[in-house]
């Protein structure tokens, strides 16, 4: 009995001890932030989703002072974690990062935009539409002619029914008239592989996903769905520029709870630090070099930016007959 | 750089202080996850790489792979001592290993395991090395066509898998195809058979299932036993000798090839590559019935095919970078992390990388074998320890294992689930493997099979006018028909 007391004993005092330790010093126990901050991602560990976190996660421990977990809440497809996210308190200690919110809300169940509070944007990366090199398409012209002229007979490689990369390819050809014929692989990877093994005809999707591919000589990238060039392929010209006004991006934002902006010292904190750190230019840097640009977005700007998104996304989910029922 | 030069600077990067201690520490935490019920290296990878933050891009492969082949050789342990898979791809081993084991010896199942992965293992970074560069080309006339067939090669090698009655082993798999179409539709993107519940979305996870049917259930029936520990006779000798290698020698290299070609496939992994080779050596022997009762061939075989496509798995992800399973997802981060983009240039751009981490493979095979031939005699003797304590621990691994895959209580539960059907499953005399085997091949052969016919736009044809595809498809009504087709033979002759 005596000795189970000086275990006990000795337990308190290394947890006290410790939690001294891993408090930051000089700041009263209410505080912000005095606790770590958790960091969800919907994707396992090696998607981009999870190494954008994991390469962010640093910087914002730096600008915070807190230490951050990257959770990857990966159940239901990302449902799960997303209603966790929703659940949870908006103090400031839940934030996440998606792209893939907006196509859910009305894919699956249970989800909306609105139920949380959007802090950031962290990159936007235009989609280029690419061919295999032995392709006979040269032009984007070529290509979308052929669309027209033979509905459905152009494969497009998307990396996964109702992804981003399904809906772009599918808006695109319902602006211009070209139907494809929507061809699923599981993931970025194959997509890409089955595009330079000409099994697919087209592919859209953003150039981090053909960077290899496209060094190595498989591929061809004939326009980039953006209003501008881009710094490191300048060569490719804009689908605007070849008469096809089009734009869409991969993106991924960070966001927490909704109700994290009615506690205003701790929202402006948690957005000031993650604001810099998306700021840095050592971090731009480092995404640069995986082949993602990063676009920062404020809170306000972001919302008002998804507002409009919210609208061509749930347009080509109903065309497309992709709703949850 | 030629394959020499480039091993030569390999060596280099792998026998630095540094990286040799990076090396041993895979190595290490890799036997540990292996012979740890429940811990694959799968949530090993995933727990350590926020560490590899802290290392170059080299090391931190070096190491994650080192998890990932260690596991390999540890996974065999528990599945030859208490039959219950150390991790997923050791689930055959437990069939023969484990009869070994209770024949006294284990010491003999425990050496051929070593020593038939130290081959493989060797063996396929061989390959790795030379064939990396040019298969990286060929890989690209691997379409979805292909992978068709060679599923569908594999699913007839399966009819030989089961060793009791046929009807059962087709109900089973049967039921495994059903298991494997939970989840969302890989072509319409619906919820098919989730009942509404969020967590299967996603599907039922692998390793839960597999957990569930082979290990929960194999505690569960050792409850009912009396008997004070596992084994109570004699021990005999530690190591393989001469009959058990002349048994072994072919296994081992046949499971080899076997495994490095499976480890190149997306969506092949170690699982599927041993329960191949198990089904190849049962249908090459001369004494199939054998199989299942102690068989040498059925240990060294499968575990050689584990490790050599634990080593093989690379070279998608090097060449190509396509992670083919969840580890090589996680090196893929590990390298993503330190803004290296693997793909088609990589071995060009970063050779550093590349030949450190087949450099590191050799000395890391070298290590393991190291550590693991002492450790024999250790293991054999736990094989006596009660197993009150024995298996209450093994349960409890389990447990701590399902959860740290998703963190996801849910996987805990189908788990359990799983358990409990594997032990019913088991008093009813229904084999476990060809439902834990449909229910992996069921949705692999789904998406690619839909995929193509997509393509084809509905065409079955597809499958017949590709060569490789052909080929397959050839090979495979071969082996369903030869057995048939000689018997009819011998049986004319005999008039």
């Amino acid at each position: 009995m005596k000795k189970n007391l000086v275990y006990l004993a000795s337990l308190l005092v290394v947890a006290s001890l410790w939690i001294g330790m891993t408090a930051p010093p000089g700041l009263a126990a209410d505080a912000y932030p005095s606790k770590p901050l958790s960091y969800t991602v919907f994707f396992p560990p090696g998607g981009r989703s999870d190494i954008v976190a994991r390469m962010l996660s640093p910087y914002i421990e730096k600008y915070l002072g807190t230490p951050v977990m990257v959770v990857n809440n990966v159940g239901g497809v990302g449902v799960i974690g997303h209603k966790a996210v929703r659940e949870a308190k908006p103090d400031g200690y839940t934030v996440a990062q998606s792209g893939t919110t907006v196509m859910f809300q009305y894919t699956k169940p249970g989800i909306n935009i609105w139920d949380y509070t959007w802090i950031a944007n962290v990159y936007s990366a235009p989609f280029m539409i690419a061919v295999p090199t032995n392709s006979s398409f040269k032009t984007l012209k070529e290509l979308v002619d052929y669309g027209k002229a033979n509905p459905k007979k152009l494969k497009h490689g998307n990396t996964g029914t109702g992804n981003t990369t399904h809906l772009g390819s599918a808006a695109f050809a319902s602006k211009f008239g070209c139907e494809f014929t929507q061809i699923a692989y599981k993931g970025e990877g194959p997509s890409v592989v089955g595009l330079a093994a000409g099994e697919v005809d087209v592919a859209f999707s953003p150039m981090v996903a053909f960077n290899q591919m496209f060094e190595a000589g498989k591929l061809r990238i004939l326009a980039t769905c953006s209003p501008q060039r881009s710094k490191d392929h300048p060569q490719i010209p804009t689908a605007k520029e070849l008469g096809y006004d089009f734009s869409w991006d991969a993106w991924e934002a960070i966001f927490g709870p909704k109700g994290l902006k009615e506690n205003k010292a701790v929202y402006q904190k948690l957005s000031d630090a993650i604001r810099k750190t998306i700021q840095d230019p050592d971090l731009g840097h480092k995404l640069l070099n995986i082949g993602l640009t990063v676009n920062y977005k404020p809170g306000d700007d972001l919302e008002q930016w998804l507002r409009e998104d919210d609208k061509r996304v749930k347009k080509i989910i109903y065309e497309l007959g992709l709703e949850y029922k | 750089m030629d394959p020499l030069s480039g091993l030569l600077q390999g060596f280099s990067t792998a026998l630095t202080a540094r990286n040799l201690f990076n090396c041993f520490l895979g190595c290490f935490l890799g036997t540990l996850t292996g012979v740890l019920p429940g811990f694959g290296p799968g949530a090993a990878v995933a727990l350590l790489l926020p560490m590899t933050l802290y290392l170059s891009p080299a090391a931190a492969v070096i190491m994650l792979a080192g998890i990932y082949y260690g596991a390999m050789y540890g996974g065999s342990t528990t599945s030859i001592l208490v039959n219950i898979p150390g991790e997923a791809a050791s689930v055959v081993t437990c069939f023969d290993g484990y009869k070994m084991a209770l024949k006294g010896r284990a010491g003999p199942a425990l050496g051929i395991a070593a020593f038939g992965s130290f081959i493989a293992g060797t063996l396929s970074i061989i390959g790795l090395m030379f064939v990396a560069p040019p298969l990286a080309k060929f890989a690209l006339e691997f379409t979805s066509t292909e992978y068709v067939s060679i599923i569908f090669f594999g699913l007839t090698l399966l009819c030989f898998l089961g060793s009791g009655s046929k009807i059962k082993a087709f109900m089973m798999a049967a039921a495994g195809i059903l298991i494997g179409t939970i989840g969302t539709d890989p072509v319409v993107s619906k919820d098919r058979f989730t009942f509404g519940f969020d967590f299967l979305m996603d599907g039922v996870g692998l390793i839960p299932v597999v957990m569930g049917l082979f290990g929960i259930s194999e505690v569960l029936l050792n409850l009912e036993k009396q008997e004070f520990s596992l084994f109570v006779g004699k021990i005999k000798n530690l190591f393989p000798n001469f009959t058990d290698w002349k048994a072994s020698i072919g296994p081992i290299t046949r499971g080899t090839v076997i495994g490095f070609f499976y480890g190149i496939l997306p969506g092949g992994n170690a699982i599927i590559s041993s329960i191949l080779s198990y089904g190849v050596e049962k249908r090459l022997s001369k004494r199939p019935e054998s199989f299942g009762q102690g068989a040498i061939e059925g240990v060294a075989g499968p575990e050689a095919a584990n490790n050599a496509t634990a080593t093989s798995a690379f070279i998608p992800l090097l060449t190509l970078g396509v992670p083919t399973n969840s580890v090589m997802a996680i090196v893929l981060a590990a390298l993503m992390i330190h803004e290296v983009v693997p793909g088609p240039l990589l071995i060009t751009k970063t050779p550093d990388i590349f030949w450190g981490v087949i450099g590191s493979m050799y000395v890391g095979n070298v290590i393991l074998l190291a550590l693991n031939l002492p450790l024999i005699g250790i293991w054999v003797r736990l094989l006596k320890v009660p197993y009150v304590y024995l298996f209450s621990g093994i349960l409890l691994f389990c447990l701590i294992g399902a959860y740290t895959i998703g963190s996801l209580v849910s996987d805990i539960g189908v788990m359990i689930f799983f358990g409990i059907v594997g032990f019913l499953m088991k008093k009813f005399e229904y084999e476990p493997a060809p439902l834990a085997l449909a229910y992996i091949l069921g949705p692999l052969f789904e998406d690619n099979l839909r995929r193509s016919l997509n393509i084809s736009g509905g065409n079955f044809l597809i499958f017949f006018t590709r060569p490789i595809s052909l080929t397959f498809i050839i090979l495979g009504i071969v082996v369903l028909v030869l057995p048939f087709g000689l018997k009819v033979i011998k049986n004319s002759l005999k008039r």
